[in-house]
């Protein structure tokens, strides 16, 4: 009996002893899952707090901005609002994509320019933006709910902008070459004027010749008989002298020259207008046309400055090159640019060195299947290492009279076709290269 | 007019770097005319000898003393040499593009210097400058004439520059 009760009470205590571990195990899993529900707790607070953070800053920031999953527009920030005219929050992307008329994808490479047309009161108002998608979920698999951010930005005015640039440019290059114009038909207009004065003191000369002849007609009828061997002796001398001048009038090689002349300088002033038509307008409408024949109507544009500058032209084209099809004005601008700039090039350094022959190269070369480099090289000041990028800014000339506009307006150009343009020089004094790659067609 | 004709001819500089347009001022200006033309004088004066009859025409005398170049720098040189010669231009006709070299308004500044009372006017079709620019530069005394232009209005503007002392034309 004794043993018995020993052996319960041991039983007892063994039993207590593993209740007692048991409840501190549970006390300690209890306090465990008491601290991870407070670390839960804490982190849904953070997560909310910061999802209510990025809902503010969605609704605060000036781009328009929409959220949305795979089947509902989540939330909509005000500047979206404004700028599409509606707030599709709560809508189905479907609805809202047949609304908006604008795709409302997931992928993150992918943008587009769109056009928004509100109805103004007078006119309908263009902005067009462009579409960004950003996924908030960088993996996802395919059950699970991801949402993606579309950011739209106004780009009305950086496009007006370069417009208003482009078009700068182009009313730029037409001013310079207006001066240009403007400075030949002057100088040939005034060297007419020179002519015609020359010409118009010819018809005194012959009134004065038959003023002569006359005299000596009425001269030789009023004589005496007795006379007569005077007279005849007279009236030969006077013949003779009349012979004279009238080979002198005619042998005058001027009289034929100044008419020449006179006929040059319509026949410049009417080439200089037509080549003037042809290149004035803002046509950026790509033909087709025989590449070294527009290289030679553009030098014929300036042809009597070159020859002030004594400054040869050597043309060294590639003969594959002939028919591109490309915009026929701005690319005579851009190389009417080139030119002139080497120009002004060579007078720079010429200020310096006096003896010194101004020489332009032009060079064509096809380069592979439908592209081709065109250089325009000159042997003037050059360009200072710094400044060889720094030249196609806007704004930015290397000259004191420069406006900066025309290397603008020639990257532009190259640009707008997916050409290369750059310059080369070894600095001061060693000349300078303008090249430009293009393409030999560009679609129409 | 034989106290006009004590007046001293007017010395001007013409800078133009056109051909045509230096004969334009030698026939706008009766400056010299061409050998042949004056071998043409010769004979109608021969003729009207033997005639023993007075020609009807003269040749019309030279405006002014005008001196003809090119570029700004030559202008310059010759000017330097008329101012230790005594002999100093009262009047420069510039035109403004004369490449190359230094342009107009740099020779206009160059002579300047040497002149500073120096009547410029500058016969341009194009000027580079906006009037603030010359004004800036030249202050005074200078006036703009856009060819083309003609013979009657050169004259004009020339006569209009010029003091009344100094002798231009018949006038």
């Amino acid at each position: 009996m004794r043993n018995t009760l020993e052996e319960l009470e041991k039983q007892i205590s063994l039993l207590e002893r593993r209740f007692s571990r048991e409840r501190d195990a549970r006390k300690e899993a209890e306090k465990l899952l008491e601290q991870k529900s407070l670390e839960l707790y804490e982190t849904n607070q953070l997560l909310r707090m910061e999802n209510l953070r990025i809902m503010k800053l969605i609704q605060s920031l000036p781009v328009a901005m929409v959220l949305y999953d795979q089947k509902t527009v989540i939330a909509v920030n005000p500047s979206f609002e404004s700028l599409f005219g509606e707030s599709p929050e709560g809508r189905s992307v479907a609805e809202t994509e047949a609304r908006l008329g604008l795709e409302m994808r997931d992928h993150p490479e992918y943008r587009v320019q769109h056009e928004i047309h509100k109805q103004g009161e007078t006119h309908e108002e263009v902005t067009t933006v462009l579409v960004q998608y950003v996924p908030l979920i960088e993996h996802h698999t395919a059950d699970a709910v991801h949402e993606t951010l579309m950011v739209a930005m106004d780009i009305s005015d950086r496009i007006k902008n370069d417009e208003v640039q482009q078009y700068a440019a182009f009313q730029a290059g037409i001013a310079e070459m207006s001066a240009s114009i403007l400075h030949n038909i002057g100088n040939i207009v005034t060297g007419m004027h020179g002519s015609l004065m020359h010409l118009g003191r010819i018809p005194p000369q012959i009134k004065r010749l038959e003023k002569g002849v006359s005299k000596a007609l009425e001269q030789s009828q009023q004589a005496e008989d007795t006379d007569l061997v005077a007279t005849n002796q007279r009236n030969e001398q006077v013949m003779q002298a009349t012979v004279k001048i009238l080979s002198g009038l005619r042998g005058e090689e001027k009289m034929v020259q100044y008419i020449d002349k006179l006929e040059l300088g319509i026949h410049h002033i009417g080439e200089i207008i037509q080549l003037q038509q042809k290149a004035a307008r803002p046509d950026t409408h790509i033909t087709s046309f025989n590449f070294p024949s527009m290289l030679n109507d553009t030098l014929s544009l300036i042809q009597d400055r070159i020859e002030k500058y004594n400054i040869e032209v050597v043309r060294d084209l590639d003969p594959k090159l002939q028919k591109v099809e490309l915009p026929r004005n701005p690319m005579i601008q851009m190389v009417m640019n080139f030119i002139k700039n080497s120009m002004e090039a060579v007078g720079e350094r010429l200020l310096e060195e006096y003896s010194h022959q101004g020489k332009i190269e032009i060079i064509t070369a096809v380069v592979g299947e439908n592209s081709f480099k065109l250089t325009v090289r000159d042997n003037g000041c050059g360009i200072y290492p710094d400044r060889l990028e720094k030249i196609f800014v806007f704004g930015e000339t290397n000259k004191e009279q420069g406006s900066g506009y025309g290397l603008h307006s020639a990257a532009n150009f190259v640009r707008s076709l997916n050409g290369k343009l750059y310059a080369e020089s070894d600095g001061e004094n060693s000349g300078a290269a303008m090249i430009v790659q293009l393409p030999i067609r560009v679609d129409r | 007019m034989e106290v006009l004709n004590q007046h001293r001819l007017a010395r001007l500089l013409i800078v133009d770097d056109d051909p045509r347009i230096h004969d334009f001022y030698r026939e706008a200006l009766s400056l010299s005319h061409n050998s042949d033309e004056a071998e043409l004088e010769v004979d109608i004066d021969e003729m009207f000898a033997i005639l023993e009859e007075d020609n009807p025409l003269q040749e019309e005398a030279a405006y002014c003393d005008a001196t003809l170049a090119n570029q700004g720098l030559e202008a310059l040189r010759i000017s330097n040499e008329m101012v230790e010669k005594g002999a100093p231009f009262d009047l420069a006709l510039l035109d403004m593009r004369i490449p190359p070299g230094i342009d107009g308004l740099e020779t206009a500044k160059g002579l300047r210097k040497q002149l500073p009372q120096l009547l410029i006017i500058f016969v341009t079709a194009y000027s580079d400058y906006r009037d603030e620019q010359l004004m800036e530069q030249l202050e005074q005394n200078y006036s703009m004439l856009h060819k083309p232009i003609g013979q009657q209005q050169l004259r004009d503007e020339i006569s209009k520059a010029l003091p009344s002392e100094l002798q231009f034309g018949n006038a």
